[in-house]
Formats: structure tokens, sequence, C-alpha cells
């Protein structure tokens, strides 16, 4: 097969139409499911780094990345740099991520953790990269950029919400944090920090506060901008990791992709 | 090619003229006296069967000559037939036994040679036949399968592609090469055929029988793979080079290599197979002369004798490999990545390279959409993080059948198995006992050991209202549970846990539990 160069094109064609190629008729990353109320394609393009800065243990940061990193790798592998070594497999495969796929690093150091993402995110057979950065200096938050427009997928940084100050040169900046609610579903509060204004969803004029009903203590208002600000809220089944968008933004709340196919 | 009573067939070829005899082969060191394994059909008539003790046998058939078994010679004259079976085949082993009875043939694309499968399989048995072995004969896409219809079937049969599991359904159990135990403990459930397996969910099986079923069921249906150990063993993959004065420049130490590693790379290529391990020896002189020969191939580890014949001491620098590979480049890369680690103490005076593992290259036909690069790069990747980070670093997990959490999963190097990323046509029995289809929810984070909490209050369910973790306290809004896990005594100390999820105030979640309803514990998190 290799070398054909007709073949060779087809199926990049194939490829991009069946990963939904970006408005720049670029490769793209589906990432609908989490993204959608956000991003004007529901993609984000091949080699982008997000940030998802958590509000502390708990708080479902991991989960989302978890997840964001299952829909965008497609058959390629996933890696995850468990730097804390609490990755839990079952979990992760409660969650329907299917860990023949997944390739665990679990480096001792900082540094070494460091390496292991940024050639994780260089090489061209890796679908996404998931990692915990406690401290990350700018100029090694430029290179993992550098890296995943390398290799093509997505990587994923998981920051500490000490980070939300610091410079960063990622694709999307995220913040996660719990909310409360009346019944025993988990809800995601996503506000984006940052996001390139072509990939942004155009704001819709005189917008209600997207506030789902049930949801205390959300935030809700949309700026406009480069995506600062905008907020919207996700529900996580923990039993079949499948995602709920719930917001405004998005036009009816809908289950967005069955962990478990039926 | 199943031999049936193999070791009796061999010695009645050795040795003609007891086929005009009553013969057995007897076990002598069997528990209770030796006792007879494989009998004539003369010596059948005459009353003897396997299993009878010797003293028996001259009691009731004083005729019947008796041989003591020769595995040895067994397995010899075995090999020798496995090099005439090759012209059926390129790939021909010995089944993976202490006292092999068959020949595997890989017969992939061979039976075009023959006219078909059908035609191959009948001139097989007429060749074999003619010369004088009893055969039974199968194809089948699994050597687990391939082997159960040898066993079970007398008749050489062909089961078509795909079919495997509606040919292997009404075969005895005995089919699935199972030890004594599992045998017995199936007969003692009714359980007779490998149909009635199919019939039992897979977490029972491993629950009910030891892995060893599960395992055989695998091979069988093709969720395992199973390699066929080529016979005779063909000689080492390895290059060796002698410099003509000792060394300490790296950068020569890395032209030789790469060198050495084309040729490696050369040698796989021809052999058609690639490398999953490789190993690489640097020799140095611990004395003059300056100039002295690197050992032959065979020598001890890590000594040689020079000319002079003076000792030498060096270094050996071995690694696994996630994907059996040809590439010269690859394996330069790997073994200098190590070499550059590596203090040498000496100057060098020679150096080989070597691939003590070698496994066939798949040639299946590449996936359209998913670029065997794509793979490879993976593959390089998971290599050269092991060879930097250690390959106890780099794993992929599985999952346990194991109700205790800290239990439910293990870790394997990568670099151990290289499965590919990509789909399989369907999950191994381990995989789906250990899967819970929809069990009960399990954190992504857990702690490796539960750490110690302090709690206040109590919610109605039996949940502590508050805790403090650390420096911090949290409030519980609502909780789950509780879920009791306990192991047996057997396993150590007692385990009995009852498990809540927590949901404080802000929304963050937890997982807890409560052991033997005293001490509170925090064990991981739905981060």
């Amino acid at each position: 097969m290799a070398g054909n160069p007709k073949i060779e094109e087809l199926a990049r064609r194939i490829r991009e139409m069946e990963t939904r190629a970006g408005p720049s008729g670029e490769r793209a990353v589906g990432v609908s499911g989490f993204l959608g109320p956000v991003l004007a394609e529901g993609t984000l393009p091949a080699g982008s780094l997000v940030e998802v800065i958590g509000a502390g243990e708990g708080s479902g940061s991991w989960t989302f990345a978890l997840l964001l990193a299952r829909d965008a790798c497609g058959p390629r592998a996933m890696i995850v740099v468990d730097t804390q070594r609490t990755f839990y497999p079952p979990g992760a495969a409660g969650l329907g991520i299917d860990l023949e796929r997944v390739v665990l690093i679990r480096p001792r150091t900082a540094a070494a953790a460091f390496s292991a993402m940024n050639r994780s995110l260089r090489c061209a057979g890796v679908g996404a990269v998931v990692g915990w950065c406690e401290r990350l200096k700018a100029s090694d938050n430029q290179r993992l950029r550098l890296a995943a427009e390398e290799g093509g997928g997505l990587g994923i940084l998981l920051r500490p919400a000490e980070a939300r100050g610091e410079r960063s040169f990622a694709t999307i900046r995220l913040e996660l944090a719990p909310l409360a609610s009346e019944d025993r579903s988990r809800r995601v509060r996503v506000k984006v920090l940052r996001c390139p204004g072509a990939l942004l969803l155009p704001l819709a004029p005189l917008a209600p506060d997207p506030s789902p009903p049930g949801v205390s203590g959300g935030e809700g208002r949309r700026i406009g901008g480069e995506g600062g600000g905008r907020t919207f809220f996700l529900e996580i089944d923990d039993e079949t990791g499948d995602v709920r968008v719930l917001s405004a933004l998005a036009a009816a709340t809908a289950v967005v992709r069955p962990a478990h196919p039926a | 090619m199943y031999f049936p009573h193999w070791p009796l067939q061999r010695l009645l070829c050795d040795r003609p003229t007891l086929r005009e005899q009553a013969t057995a082969v007897v076990e002598p060191h069997a528990a209770r006296g030796p006792k007879v394994r494989h009998c004539s059909r003369r010596a059948l008539e005459a009353g003897v069967k396997p299993g009878m003790p010797t003293a028996e046998v001259n009691a009731l058939a004083p005729g019947v000559h008796l041989e003591e078994e020769d595995p040895r010679r067994d397995r010899e004259a075995l090999t020798g037939l496995a090099a005439w079976a090759e012209r059926f085949s390129p790939l021909v082993g010995l089944e993976d036994a202490e006292e092999p009875e068959c020949l595997l043939l890989d017969v992939s694309g061979c039976a075009a040679c023959f006219g078909g499968e059908e035609n191959l399989l009948r001139r097989a048995r007429r060749e074999f036949g003619e010369a004088g072995w009893w055969v039974r004969l199968a194809i089948a896409d699994t050597v687990g399968a391939a082997w159960a219809l040898a066993h079970c079937v007398e008749e050489p049969t062909a089961a078509p592609a795909g079919e495997t599991e509606r040919h292997l359904g009404p075969l005895p159990v005995e089919g699935l090469r199972l030890g004594e135990g599992t045998r017995e403990l199936l007969d003692h459930l009714g359980i007779r055929t490998i149909g009635q397996v199919f019939g039992f969910s897979r977490r029972d099986l491993a629950a009910r029988f030891d892995l060893e079923l599960v395992r055989r069921l695998d091979q069988a249906l093709g969720r395992r793979a199973e390699v066929i150990q080529p016979h005779p063993l063909k000689p080492e993959i390895e290059a060796a080079w002698e410099f003509e004065y000792p060394v300490e420049h790296l950068p020569t130490l890395k032209a030789v290599l790469e060198r050495l590693t084309e040729e490696l790379a050369e040698k796989l290529q021809r052999r058609r197979v690639g490398a999953r391990e490789v190993e690489c020896r640097v020799w140095y002189a611990r004395s003059t002369p300056a100039r002295s020969s690197p050992s032959p191939p065979g020598t001890p580890k890590g000594e040689g004798r020079g000319e002079g014949g003076q000792k030498r001491g060096g270094v050996v620098l071995g690694m696994g490999l996630f994907r059996a590979t040809q590439s010269g480049e690859h394996l330069c890369g790997m073994l200098l990545g190590r070499l550059e680690r590596v203090r040498l103490e000496e100057a060098v005076v020679g150096m080989s390279v070597r691939v003590p593992r070698v496994e066939p290259i798949p040639e299946n036909q590449g996936d359209f959409l998913e670029p065997a690069a794509d793979e490879e790069a993976l593959a390089r990747l998971v290599d050269q993080l092991s060879n930097s980070l250690g390959k106890e670093e780099v794993v992929r997990a599985e999952l346990a059948a194991d109700h205790q959490p800290e239990h439910a999963y293990r870790y394997a190097p990568a670099i151990r198995e290289g499965r590919k990323a990509e789909r399989r046509k369907g999950r191994t029995i381990a995989e789906i006992v250990a899967r819970p289809e929809r069990g009960p929810i399990r954190p992504v984070k857990l702690w490796p050991s539960p750490v110690s909490l302090q709690v206040w209050g109590m919610l109605a369910g039996g949940a502590p209202a508050r805790f403090r973790w650390g420096s911090q306290d949290y409030d519980v809004a609502d909780s789950w549970g509780p879920e009791r896990i306990e192991t047996g005594w057997w396993r150590g100390p007692e385990v009995r846990r009852d498990y809540f999820v927590l949901r404080t105030r802000r929304g963050s979640r937890f997982w807890v539990f409560r052991q033997a309803e005293a001490r509170w514990y925090l064990h991981g998190a739905f981060d």
C-alpha cells in the first residue's frame, strides 16, 4: 500500500472526512461532545494543546481530560503520563476507554515526565497525550505546543489552580470546577480562559443567562472576545461515561456519546 | 500433524522387528511402580491396557515385550520428522509440550501449491503412511483448533476459515489441551464438549476454573496468539567486529555499531523475521597484548579468551522491543542510547550484536485508513521511552478479576508483548472476565495506599458528615453506599471494607472506606 500516491491521497481524504476537517480544510480532531458549545465546527485543529486547570482533587478534571482524549484519539494510541502514580485503570475502563489503546508512562521525576510528554506529542502514532504538570515553565509550555503541532495529535495538560495566572501557549485554556447539584448527577463548570477567535462559535445576540435549572452557583455569563469568560456546563455519568452538555449555548441537551456501545 | 502413541511409533520405527510382537512402552518411574503408557494392537488383544502395572502385564501376558520410554530419543526423532515435513510448509515446529507428539505447520498460502487444503491433507497422509507413520491431520485457523481436530477426529479435517467455533463445538473438552485437574472438574460438572464450555459466561469460567481453561479457549478461538517455534532452530542472527587496536573513542564505536546493525537488518530481512530482542556485547582486554580476538559465539557471557590466553571482560547491553523490527536504524538507535549511558572501564577491542529472539514479520494487508507508519512510529516511541525510563515505567494496564481495588488491575511492560494498539477481532476471555460490563463505579484516581481520615458526624446510610484530609475540611452533601468488599483469609491480612462515594458541598467526589467499622480512609477520587 505504501508508495502508491493515489491510494495515499484517497486515504488522507477519507481520514479527513471521518475526523471532520476544520474550517481551513486541514486535519482536525473531533471533540464536539465537550467543546461543541464553544467551537464553531466542533473540532480542534490537529496538533492542538489543551490546558485544563482543575479546582483540586475530585473536581472532575482527569475525567474530563480522559474523555476528551478518548474522543480525539480515534484508532491511534493514547498516552497517559501518570506522574502522580494515581491513574486507576478500572476507573478509566468504566468510562469506556479501551485500555488496549493506552500506554501508561509512570516517570519518577518531573523532568522525565516532561520529556515523555514532549516525545509522545511528537509521535505521529499517538492520538492524544494526557499528563499532569505541577509546574511548567513558559518555554516548556511552548515546546509542548510545538511538539503537538509536529505530531498532529491532541495534547491535554492538567494543571493545578495556581497555574491560572501563568503564561501559556496552549491552543485552548479551560478552567474546570465541580458544581453542587440538587440531584446526584455530577456536573462540572467549564470556563474558557482562552480560545482562538477563528475557532469560536459566533455569539448569539441578547443571550440569556445560560445557567441550567437545578444548578447552584453557576456563572453562565458570556463575554465576547477570544473566548475568554465563556462558560458551559457538563453533566458526567460516572457509571456509563456519558457526557451531556448543559447549557443554553447548545440547541438542546443530548447524550453526546455513549461510553459502552449498545 | 498428530502422531498417536508417538513413543510407540518411534520405537517400532527404530526397531522394526518389534512390529511382529505385542509391544508396550513403559514409564519406569511412575508412582507405585512402572506402568504401561502405550501398547500395540497385539498387546491390547493380549489384555494389556495403558496404566497397567508391569508386574500385572508379566503375569497376564508374559509374551508382551516391554520397553522403557526414551523421551530424548522421541524428541530427536520428531525433530527429524519436522525437517522432512518442510516439504509441506517452510515453517514447521514441535508442539510446545514436555513430550511432544505433534508437528505444527503453518500452511498459510501453501495449500495452493498442492491444489487446495484437502489435497494437501491427502498427500501428507499418503506420504507419511508410505513411510510407515500413523498420522492424524487437521487444518484450522489456529494451532489450538487444529490440535483439537487432529486429536478428536479420525479423518483428516480442514475447518474452513472463520468456522472454527462451529467445528470445535462437538469435540470433547480433551481437545482443549487441559491439565488433568481441569478435565476432572469439567467431567464432574457434566461438561463433556467444547460447545458446552462456550455456553458459560467468561466470568464464571475464570472464577470456577484456573486460567488455563480460558487461555486454551482463547488460543483455540484465535483471541490469543500462539507462535510456532521453528525446528530445527536456525543459527542465531549476529554480527561481530574486531578492532585492530583498542578503541576508546565513542564516535568510532558508534560507527561500528551502525555497521553491525545494518548487517543484522540484512540478515533479518533475508530470513523474513524481525527482532524482538537485541543484544550488544562490548569486549575489552584487561591486559596486553594489544591484539586479541573477540570470543566466538557461544562463549560464556562476559568472558573471552584472547590469542594470548588472557581473560577479557566486557559489557552486555540487552533490550526487548515493542514490536518486531527489521530496521537497522531503529536497532542502532536503541543500542546507542544504552551505550552512551555506559561507563566503559577500558578501551574496547571488539563488539558484537545479536538477536536472541525473533518473530515472523506479519504480512497482513495494511489497513487502508491506518498507515503502517503510525504503528511503526508508536513502536519506536515505546522502545525509546522504555529504553530511557526503564521498561517498568512504560506499561500497559490489564484488568484482573479481583474485588480488592488495588488488585483489580496489573501493569505489564509495554515491550513485553507488542500488541497492536488497534482494534482486535474480539476481546480475550481474561479481558472480558475482568472488565465489568456495567459494574460498580470506580474512580479514575486511586491512591497507592489508602490515606487515613479524621471524620465527624454521620449521615443516614453511615457515611461521615465531615472529614479532614490533609489541612482541609470537607463537608459531605451526599453519599452512595456502602459497597462491601472483603477478601478471603488466604490472602493475608483480612480486608473488610465498606466503600462510600462522598459528594462534598462544593461538588467534589471522593471514594472512601471504613475498615472494620472503625477507621476511615480515603482511597480514590472521581477527579
